[in-house]
């Protein structure tokens, strides 16, 4: 008898459990969120995942817990948070790298956090100041120059190929495991060019052992107004990264404008703004339909540089 | 020196508030925790930790993890000299002298030099982040991918010296380590090696998974088998401290592994791995009777404990001067400043001087803070000997499983738990000892990659490596030791150098 009631009192709780997003629309969250983070702690993506995180807890008086699940340049846990139950309480901070053509029709793009660029920098003993010099020096010297990046096929990595197929240039192309050693080769000059992030370059540029040469974003940057983009001497070069937040597919409607308008007002927050500063980057408020065209042009456009790398 | 005096007074006042020495005491007091307890390390800590630390002021914060890490490498040799289960990397080579001193009742020797030599190694590379960080840092940066790859192949070979048994097994058991691993995606063309189609083996194998299967999964095991050996640890526990010839004997092994961790630990990328490794070695080849090593000689581990801790310290030095991470720990450590808005980098000691010294200041306190804490503690933790192992062991085993589980929430690191408990277990039997084995493990794929970064610089050209002078020293050592290895062996008299 207790069986037969235990399997019926299964059998209402799943019900309930299918019926559950319908019914918890009026009211989102009304437990703990959880917020994946695919990359080690301590990164950009990390962080931004717990500012965030906090500024959404005081929105909904839910906790936001931040949950790390490192692997495979963040697909592990990106895929891992596309396979979820879709009811808004699983979701991922993503960045460039974790989100690509094999995973991106398991999840739903929800909100863009920003879209920081790199920086063209090279070691201080290389006798060039401007993109210009920098494509003239290469022109002479080619194939003798070694360029870093933070591993094959990472943002560093196509940037730099981007930037050579632009400009018809060729460097040598180093991986390393992560931007830390691969900076240390760049201030030792063992390699001495490198498309790296601002907060790890900057920092360098200031005690003068590398020169920032260029931003790759489209336009000039509002956090360096001094700083030249790449694209003014070489025409339509743009290489971004990103910060995003999504979830897996088939999230109610109502659920993803609550998460979108959360992430967006968080965006607004002093404090979120003065540390995406420090990463050289400005916060991107939008739909999640701007966050899904952004996605889907930047992941057609590495996609199809990857293709044509060598194998 | 004024200069130095003067700053390091910035420091104390920074490091010596009542609620900086606090969390310095808190963290060293759960660093030490999660040093004993196996499976758990610095890693899954501090990440659990960092949202916290996020509601403090930066110094404060770094004070806090930094203290977790150094006092996880005062624990890490507690469960190693104990049970022969270590927790770090660093701890690998604590088993092999430490854990025999165990088993003969000299379990509170072992435990006291271990903490006397990390608070001697300790406090000297403190003297030496504090007077010098700058121009060590710079040295560091003249260190070249041929030169990194020498220094490995140095590591490697003395790795065949750490064994006490065959030569013939020590060398296999490198050369599985070595294959073990090249699990994972290649650095230099992305291609997946050994994955099985498992995802989460694109990013190699844990370290902890493998010392936790190889050391305490086999270990378990092999006692189960037998009731004598238990007799033998509860029986007779000896004294608690070390006796003076004990110390007399450990003085210039502390000495000379506080040299070799200090210089070591600064290098990024793999240098402060090499560090315990390196002083048992050496503390091996110059001893007057080798054949003492791996059955409980003091010095096995009073040199390797001083290493490591040594190396721990002066591990900070690229991270506070340049801002770059030599270890996954001090990525962690950056991330902790990033979220308080302070970029580490070069200009750190320009910038928030109080920030750089107050963290020195405090590791000095809390190295104090350390040995104040182990040393009345070794009477508590050699009662834990007395726990009889149907307690003992599936506690052990709890928290191995808890451990290696807090790496990425990923079942399969569990099922390759299980599986290098296996191996641990037959090598074992075969008389193999898995010391070598998990060196050429973490020395095997630095090894390839700075070979082929080498030569991706040199356009191919092999002489690099001889013509570097870092380089070509380490090579012409390693070749010297390979002569000193092999020449015994010719003359037939390999059994008195490797046999008891």
């Amino acid at each position: 008898m207790l069986k037969r009631m235990l399997i019926l009192a299964g059998a209402v709780a799943a019900a309930a459990a299918i019926c559950g997003p319908a019914v918890a629309q009026s009211k989102f969250p009304d437990h703990p969120v959880k917020l994946v983070v695919p990359f080690p702690p301590g990164g950009g993506a990390d962080i931004l995942a717990r500012l965030v995180g906090q500024k959404l807890n005081e929105r909904w008086g839910q906790p936001v817990v931040v949950e790390s699940k490192p692997g495979n340049a963040g697909i592990v846990g990106s895929n891992e948070v596309g396979r979820s139950k879709p009811d808004g309480y699983t979701l991922v901070m993503a960045a460039s790298g974790a989100i690509v053509a094999s995973n991106i029709n398991q999840l739903t793009p929800i909100a863009l956090v920003s879209t920081p660029p790199y920086m063209l920098a090279v070691h201080d003993s290389m006798p060039v100041k401007t993109v210009q010099e920098f494509i003239a020096y290469l022109k002479q010297n080619p194939g003798k120059v070694n360029f870093g990046s933070s591993g094959i096929g990472s943002a560093s990595h196509l940037a730099a190929d981007l930037f050579m197929r632009m400009t018809g240039t060729e460097m040598v192309h180093v991986p390393y495991k992560g931007i830390g050693q691969a900076i240390n080769d760049l201030v030792g000059n063992k390699v001495s060019v490198m498309f790296g992030p601002p907060q790890a370059l900057l920092p360098q540029a200031e005690a003068k052992t590398v020169k920032i040469l260029g931003i790759t974003s489209k336009t000039k940057s509002k956090v360096f107004p001094d700083l030249p983009t790449v694209a003014e001497t070489v025409p339509g070069y743009e290489a971004v990264g990103w910060y995003g937040v999504l979830g897996p597919n088939g999230i109610p409607d109502p659920v993803v404008t609550e998460i979108s308008a959360g992430v967006n007002a968080a965006l607004a927050d002093p404090v979120i703004a003065e540390r995406l500063t420090a990463m050289g980057a400005a916060a991107t408020p939008g739909t999640p339909g701007d966050f899904k065209a952004f996605l889907d042009a930047d992941i057609a456009k590495w996609n199809a540089l990857l293709e044509k790398l060598p194998k | 020196m004024s200069a130095l005096m003067d700053a390091l007074a910035i420091g104390a006042q920074t490091a010596l508030t009542p609620m900086n020495l606090l969390y310095c005491l808190g963290g060293v007091t759960l660093g030490t925790l999660i040093g004993v307890l196996p499976g758990l390390g610095p890693i899954a800590t501090i990440s659990m930790l960092l949202p916290i630390t996020f509601y403090l002021p930066p110094e404060t914060a770094l004070i806090t993890l930094a203290g977790i890490y150094y006092g996880a490498q005062y624990g890490g040799s507690t469960t190693a000299i104990l049970v022969n289960m270590p927790g770090e990397s660093s701890a690998v080579v604590t088993c092999l002298d430490g854990y025999a001193m165990a088993r003969q009742g000299r379990a509170g020797p072992a435990l006291g030099i271990a903490a006397i030599g990390s608070f001697f190694a300790g406090s000297v590379a403190i003297l030496i982040v504090a007077s010098s960080a700058p121009a060590l840092a710079s040295v560091a940066l003249q260190f070249g991918p041929e030169d990194y790859f020498s220094l490995m192949v140095l590591g490697l070979i003395a790795a065949v010296v750490l064994a006490s048994g065959s030569l013939l097994n020590a060398f296999s058991m490198v050369l599985v380590g070595l294959l073990v691993g090249t699990v994972g995606a290649d650095v230099n063309s992305g291609v997946e090696r050994y994955t099985l189609g498992i995802p989460k083996l694109i990013d190699g194998i844990d370290f902890v998974i493998m010392s936790m299967g190889l050391f305490a999964i086999a270990e378990i095991a092999v006692n189960l088998e037998s009731a004598e050996r238990r007799a033998v640890l509860n029986g007779k526990i000896g004294s608690i401290f070390p006796t003076w010839s004990d110390i007399r004997a450990s003085v210039f092994p502390i000495l000379r592994g506080t040299g070799l961790g200090s210089i070591l630990g600064i290098l990024p990328g793999g240098g402060a791995v090499l560090s315990s490794f390196a002083s048992y070695a050496l503390e091996k080849k110059i001893a007057r009777d080798p054949s003492r090593f791996g059955k409980g000689a003091i010095e096995g581990v009073a040199g390797p404990e001083s290493a490591n801790n040594a190396g721990a310290q002066t591990s900070f030095i690229p991270l506070l001067t340049l801002g770059i991470p030599s270890n996954p720990v001090m990525a962690l450590m950056i991330g902790a400043m990033m979220i308080q808005g302070v970029t580490p980098g070069p200009q750190l000691i320009k910038t928030n001087p109080d920030l750089f010294w107050g963290v020195i200041v405090s590791m000095w306190a809390g190295n104090l803070m350390l040995i104040v804490l182990n040393l009345p503690l070794i009477g508590i933790w050699i009662q834990l000997l007395k726990v009889p192992y149907r307690i003992l062991y599936p506690a052990i085993l709890l928290l191995c499983v808890i451990g290696v589980y807090s790496l990425s929430y990923s079942s399969v690191d569990l099922w390759l738990l299980v599986v290098f408990g296996v191996f641990g277990y037959v090598f074992v039997k075969l008389g193999c000892e898995p010391a070598p084995l998990l060196l050429g493990f973490i020395l095997g794929p630095l090894v390839e990659e700075y070979f082929r970064r080498a030569l991706i610089m040199s356009r191919g050209d092999l002489s690099v490596f001889i013509t570097s002078p870092i380089s070509g020293t380490m090579l012409v050592l390693a070749l010297i030791l390979v002569v000193m290895v092999v020449v015994p062996s010719i003359r037939q008299t390999r059994e008195l150098a490797f046999r008891e």
